[in-house]
């Protein structure tokens, strides 16, 4: 049995050829040549990166510093694209924003200066096109004088850690919780439904490929009387939502979504809410929900939002 | 087959905000991302793809300015063999027919069987394709989407009708085509493919290269002038009919009568 044998640098190897070739899907080349244009695949201009942080209600309550002109923080919250773009995902940075906040983080945003992380762009096999989002990328975090970057997206985390070099230290989002929950800084509400069933699943880049299985669950229970269970494939064991970050806009042609089969998993394990701490992992369950037809059945939030919800006042 | 491709820098309009400015005269161009006009792109394509299969060369040629240049690289990195750009202060606030008379003086300095433009720009009228065939007096087939190669002196080409059918066309060369999207899947253009032609010289001609007189391009050229530049009001939305679907459609059968719709 092939156990053991890495595939993933060969094909990534195999893209790169193809990328010099020209052969890119054609779903593909919109998002990769709008990200060499405007640093984001939807091509949205740079300059409203940060309006998530404008909403109304949320600036009333929160303020987000956004460090342009020089401007410097201890901490860099790196939103990344989906996140700072996306309708549904933007409550993802706002929730994570009012932790920060909440946990007494002297934290900035990078705003326009920040470009897509590129964890895709380099698996993908435009190398180049990596290369020249990284560099941009690592000149606005180290103008942003943090010593400490922290995310709530899974890829970003996996790039910025992995594939960028000269980086202050990187944490995701779980392990801020975490740490803070320990210190006393961030106090917590009993959770309040004893009806839901809450699961956790494990997003691919955080677990897999970055070996962080506990943290997301240390913060899960951190709620005093939540009713927490594992799906039988979880941790190292557990089941892509088939997602993939940018593959989204890939569109492939299956007979089965991995998705449905994934909330089929979390309802036959017992829960009724799946909690995720991936972007991606939230729009793809949510719409696999939909799909399965288990609405009214089954919820699935962002870790980040579940913790956001349950701060003591 | 010689074969050149009219090429144009366009904004991209998709997610660009696009607004008048503030003396009413042109869009606002500061936040704009430009890039080569997507039907033009497939015309260039389409051009590779003949050559590999029957030999010759493709050129592109682009009506512009300085920051035209990087188009005609892209798509010299796609695979084009050579490049020029048409260039002069002359050339400005050109009408269609200004830009025609600058791409024809470029084309009769060569001599090619088959001459490309994309159907329309997204800034474009969709006129220059058919305005050149006329001035070269070449036959013109617009809006192709299949082209079959039969000798080096015709050619069939395709063009989309109703029903999703295609007429088939047999024209002669050289001839001129105005290509439609979707004729093929073009190739991806990495940022690496682009450095590789980042020193290879593109020629700049402008009126005098040309043997152009200004009378003939430019604004003093120009039969078209612009007179006004604006948004239209906003229109009231869309209706949106309530109910279940019997009343649906008997509410719709009702507005379609009473509108001409139907008898």
């Amino acid at each position: 049995m092939p156990l053991g044998i890495e595939y993933i640098d060969k094909i990534v190897d195999l893209r790169r050829g193809m990328v010099d070739e020209g052969m890119v899907p054609q779903s593909l080349q919109k998002p990769l040549s709008a990200i060499g244009k405007r640093g984001n695949p939807w091509g949205k201009m740079e300059k409203k990166r940060a309006d998530w942080a404008k909403d109304k209600e949320f600036a009333k309550i929160c303020s987000v510093n956004v460090l342009e002109k020089g401007a410097t923080a201890e901490t860099l919250y790196f939103v990344d694209s989906i996140t700072s773009y996306d309708d549904r995902m933007q409550d993802i940075a706002r929730s994570t924003s009012k932790i920060l906040n909440y946990a007494g983080i002297d934290f900035g945003i990078l705003g326009k200066a920040e470009k897509d992380s590129g964890n895709e762009i380099m698996r993908f096999g435009e190398e180049m096109l990596f290369q020249d989002m990284k560099e941009k990328n690592t000149k606005a975090i180290l103008n942003s004088g943090a010593k400490l970057i922290i995310t709530a997206d899974p890829h970003a985390f996996n790039a910025l850690k992995n594939d960028y070099q000269g980086l202050p230290p990187i944490e995701h989002i779980s392990q801020t919780i975490v740490r803070k929950v320990k210190s006393g800084e961030i106090r917590l509400n009993s959770a309040q439904d004893n009806e839901k069933v809450y699961t956790y699943h494990d997003p691919c880049y955080l677990g897999r490929h970055n070996g962080l299985y506990e943290d997301p669950r240390d913060a899960i229970d951190a709620i005093p009387g939540i009713k927490r269970i594992d799906m039988l494939k979880s941790r190292d064991r557990s089941f892509c939502c088939g997602g993939g970050g940018l593959m989204l806009f890939y569109e492939p042609e299956e007979e089965q979504r991995m998705g449905v089969l994934r909330v089929e998993m979390a309802k036959e394990a017992g829960a009724t809410v799946i909690v995720t701490a991936c972007p991606f992992c939230l729009v793809n369950i949510e719409d696999a929900i939909k799909v399965a037809g288990l609405e009214g059945e089954m919820e699935v939030l962002d870790l980040a939002e579940l913790i956001e919800q349950h701060l003591v006042d | 087959m010689e074969i050149l491709v009219c090429v144009k820098r366009v904004p991209d309009t998709a997610e660009n905000e696009i607004e008048v400015n503030s003396d009413g005269t042109d869009i606002d161009r500061d936040d704009l991302v430009y890039s080569v006009n997507e039907w033009d792109n497939y015309a260039v394509e389409e051009a590779i793809q003949i050559r590999d299969k029957v030999g010759g060369t493709v050129t592109v040629v682009s009506v512009g300015d300085e920051e035209s240049e990087e188009v005609i690289r892209r798509e010299m990195a796609m695979g084009a063999d050579q490049g020029i750009l048409l260039s002069d202060d002359a050339f400005n606030g050109s009408d269609g027919k200004g830009i025609a008379s600058i791409l024809k003086a470029e084309i009769e300095k060569g001599k090619y069987d088959l001459i490309m433009t994309g159907a329309q720009a997204d800034d474009g009228a969709g006129q220059v394709g058919g305005m050149l065939a006329a001035m070269l007096d070449l036959p013109y087939a617009s809006l192709v989407n299949a082209i079959e190669i039969i000798d080096d002196k015709k050619i069939k080409v395709g063009r989309e009708v109703e029903g999703g059918n295609v007429e088939m066309n047999e024209i002669e060369l050289p001839c001129v085509l105005s290509i439609q999207t979707g004729i093929n899947e073009p190739r991806y253009v990495g940022i690496r493919g682009i450095r590789k032609v980042a020193s290879v010289e593109i020629p700049v001609h402008g009126t005098s290269n040309l043997g152009l007189a200004s009378d003939v391009v430019g604004e003093a050229g120009a039969n078209v002038k612009r007179v006004d530049y604006f948004v239209p009001d906003m229109g009231d939305g869309a209706e949106i009919l309530e109910g279940s679907t019997e009343e649906i459609v008997d509410k719709l059968v009702e507005l379609l009568k009473a509108k001409g719709g139907i008898k």
